[in-house]
C-alpha cells in the first residue's frame, strides 16, 4: 500500500507528463475567467445605473431602468461560462477516470460530446450533493438571524447552523468517493449508492481518507499562495507603471487561470482517483483473504 | 563519540559552497511561504542520508533536484515540529487556564509549575520531533511513524537521554558560537579598513565601510552561515539517530 506521500507527490509530479493539455485545460479556464471579468464588468455598469436612480419603488421599475443589451450579455456570459465550466470538469471527469486505471498520460481532449456529458454528470452529483446541506445551512442561518421568532428559536437555530456546517464537511468527503465511484461504474446512479461508498471509505480507513486529502489541501494551498503572491506583485508592479486596474487584474489573471488553475485541478482530480484506486484495491485483496 | 558526531557534520555541511549558496538564495526567498517548505525538505534529505550513513563515512550532500518531492517532504517535516510544539503550548494554556480561574496565592504557585513542565515538555518535544524525524527517515518516509512515540522513546533510552540532550545543547552552543565568530570576523575585517581610511582623512568613507561591513556580515549570515548550521542540524539528528 502507497503511502499517504507518495499518493500526493505523485499526483503533483502527474501534470508535468503533458504540460501542453494542462495550457489546454488552461485557455479554457482563461476565457471562461476573461468571460466572467467581461461579465463583472457590466454588472458594475448596472450598479452604476441603479444607483444613479435611486431611490427604486419596485424591482420592476429596476430592472426596466436598467440597458436590455447589458442584461442579454449577461445572461449570454453566463452560459458561455456555464458550458466552458461543464467541458472542464468533463476533462477532470476523464483525469479521474485515468487516475484509476493508472495511467501516466493525461487523456486526449478528442470527444467533445463525450465530454460535455460527462460535464453534466459531475455537475449533477455535485448539486444533488450540496443541496442538502444547503437547505439545512438557509434554514439555520434564517432561524439564527431572524428576531422576530423569540431567542430560544435563535438558538435552535445556531444549534442547526452548526450541525449544518458539520454535515457539509460529511458531505463534500463522501462526494469525493461518490464522484470516483460513478467515474469507474460509469453510471450516474453509482455515485449515489451510500452503502458501497461508505463501504469504500471504511476500507481505506476514515483518518487516512481525510489525512490524504488535507495533506493535499494543505500543498496545494501552499503552491497557490506562492504563486499568487508572485504574480501579484509582478501585476502591481505592471500596473503602477500603466496606472490602471484593469491591466492589473488581467496581468494577475492571465498567468493564474493559465496555469495554475488547472494545474491546481489536474492535480487534485488525480489525487481523488488515486484514493479510489487504493480502497478498491484494498477491498479487492480483502474479499480474496476471505475466499482463501 | 558525541565529539565524532561534531566533527563530522562540521566538515560534512562544508562539502559543497555551492549547495550552501542555492540554500541562502531559498532562505532568502522564503518570505513567499513556499520556499520554507523547500528547505525542510532539503533538511530531510540530509537527515535520511545521514541515517543510512556512519560517522565519518563520507557521505555526499543531497542533490538540489526533484523540487516536488523535497516540497511535500517538507510539508512532513513540519507538520511533525507543529505537532509535536503543539503540545507543550496546549499544556500551558490548561495551566494558564485553570490558574486564571483560581485566584490568590494558588494562581502564582500553579503557574510557577506549569512553567517549570512547559519548559521540561519543550525540550522533550524538541527532542522526540527530532528523533521522530529521523525514525521517520528510517522507516519509508511514513508520516505515521514520526509520532510512534514508544518506538521513538525506546530508540531515545537506548542512545541515551542525557547523551542526546547534551548533544542538542552543545549543538546550539556550536551554532551560536559559529555565528558570533563569524560575526564578529567580518565586523573586525570592515572596522580595521574603516580606521584605517578614517586615520588617512577619510572620515566620510570610514562611516560607509563600516555600514558596508554590516551589510556584507549580514548578508554571509543569510547565505552561508544560516545554511550551514541547518544541513549540520540535520547531520547531527541522523547521526545521533544511528547511535541506538
Amino acid at each position: 500500500m502507497a503511502s499517504i506521500t507518495d499518493v500526493v507527490k505523485e499526483g503533483l509530479k502527474y501534470p508535468f507528463n503533458d504540460e501542453k493539455k494542462v495550457l489546454t485545460l488552461g485557455i479554457i479556464f482563461l476565457v471562461s475567467s476573461l468571460v466572467s471579468l467581461a461579465m463583472e464588468y457590466l454588472v458594475f455598469d448596472n450598479m452604476r445605473v441603479l444607483a444613479n436612480i435611486a431611490p427604486v419603488d419596485t424591482f420592476q421599475a429596476a430592472l426596466s431602468a436598467l440597458p436590455p443589451s447589458n442584461m442579454a450579455l449577461i445572461a449570454l456570459s453566463w452560459i458561455v461560462t456555464f458550458i466552458l465550466m461543464l467541458f472542464a470538469s468533463g476533462y477532470i471527469y476523464d483525469v479521474i477516470k485515468y487516475a484509476i486505471e493508472g495511467k501516466s498520460e493525461l487523456p486526449e481532449f478528442s470527444d467533445i460530446k463525450r465530454l460535455l456529458l460527462n460535464g453534466v454528470r459531475s455537475f449533477i452529483v455535485g448539486l444533488a450533493y450540496s443541496i442538502l446541506p444547503m437547505i439545512l445551512f438557509f434554514l439555520g442561518l434564517m432561524l439564527t438571524v431572524n428576531e422576530s421568532v423569540g431567542a430560544s428559536v435563535n438558538a435552535i437555530g445556531g444549534i442547526i447552523l452548526l450541525v449544518a456546517i458539520i454535515f457539509a464537511i460529511f458531505v463534500s468527503l463522501v462526494q469525493v468517493m461518490a464522484l470516483c465511484n460513478m467515474v469507474d461504474k460509469d453510471e450516474l446512479a453509482a455515485a449515489f449508492r451510500f452503502k458501497e461508498i461508505l463501504g469504500l471509505i471504511k476500507n481505506l480507513g476514515w483518518g487516512r481518507f481525510i489525512g490524504i486529502l488535507l495533506f493535499t489541501v494543505i500543498a496545494i494551498m501552499i503552491i497557490s499562495v506562492f504563486f499568487g503572491f508572485i504574480f501579484g506583485a509582478i501585476a502591481g508592479i505592471i500596473s503602477i507603471i500603466v496606472g490602471s486596474a484593469l491591466v492589473m487584474a488581467l496581468v494577475n489573471m492571465i498567468p493564474n487561470s493559465l496555469l495554475i488553475n488547472p494545474y491546481v485541478s489536474i492535480v487534485i482530480s488525480r489525487v481523488y482517483g488515486s484514493i479510489y484506486k487504493e480502497a478498491s484495491k484494498t477491498e479487492a485483496s480483502k474479499t480474496e483473504l476471505e475466499t482463501i | 563519540m558525541i565529539l565524532d558526531i561534531y566533527k563530522d557534520s562540521l566538515e560534512y555541511s562544508a562539502k559543497d559552497l555551492k549547495t550552501l549558496l542555492i540554500l541562502g538564495v531559498t532562505y532568502f526567498l522564503s518570505f513567499l511561504l513556499l520556499p520554507i517548505f523547500l528547505i525542510y525538505g532539503y533538511s530531510y534529505r540530509v537527515t535520511k542520508i545521514s541515517v543510512e550513513g556512519m560517522i565519518n563515512g563520507n557521505d555526499p550532500l543531497p542533490e538540489f533536484d526533484n523540487i516536488i518531492d523535497m516540497f511535500v517532504d517538507g510539508i512532513k517535516v513540519v507538520l511533525v515540529y507543529l505537532i509535536y510544539a503543539l503540545v507543550p503550548f496546549i499544556i500551558f494554556f490548561l495551566f494558564a487556564l485553570v490558574s486564571s480561574s483560581i485566584g490568590g496565592y494558588g494562581e502564582s504557585i500553579l503557574m510557577a509549575i506549569g512553567s517549570v513542565i512547559t519548559v521540561v515538555l519543550i525540550l522533550f518535544a524538541y527532542l522526540m520531533s527530532m528523533f521522530g524525524i529521523a525514525h521517520m527517515a528510517n522507516n519509508g518516509d511514513s508520516l505515521s511513524k514520526a509520532f510512534a512515540y514508544n518506538e521513538i522513546i525506546e530508540i531515545i533510552k537506548s542512545v541515551g537521554l542525557t547523551r542526546s540532550l547534551g548533544t542538542y545543547i552543545g549543538l546550539i552552543i556550536i551554532c551560536s558560537a559559529i555565528y558570533a565568530v563569524v560575526f564578529l570576523l567580518i565586523l573586525f575585517v570592515f572596522g580595521f579598513f574603516g580606521i584605517f581610511t578614517g586615520t588617512l582623512g577619510f572620515s566620510m568613507a570610514a562611516g560607509g565601510i563600516f555600514a558596508a561591513g554590516f551589510f556584507i556580515a549580514n548578508l554571509v549570515m543569510l547565505f552561508i552561515v544560516g545554511p550551514y548550521t541547518m544541513i549540520m542540524q540535520s547531520r547531527v539528528s541522523g547521526l545521533l539517530y544511528n547511535l541506538h
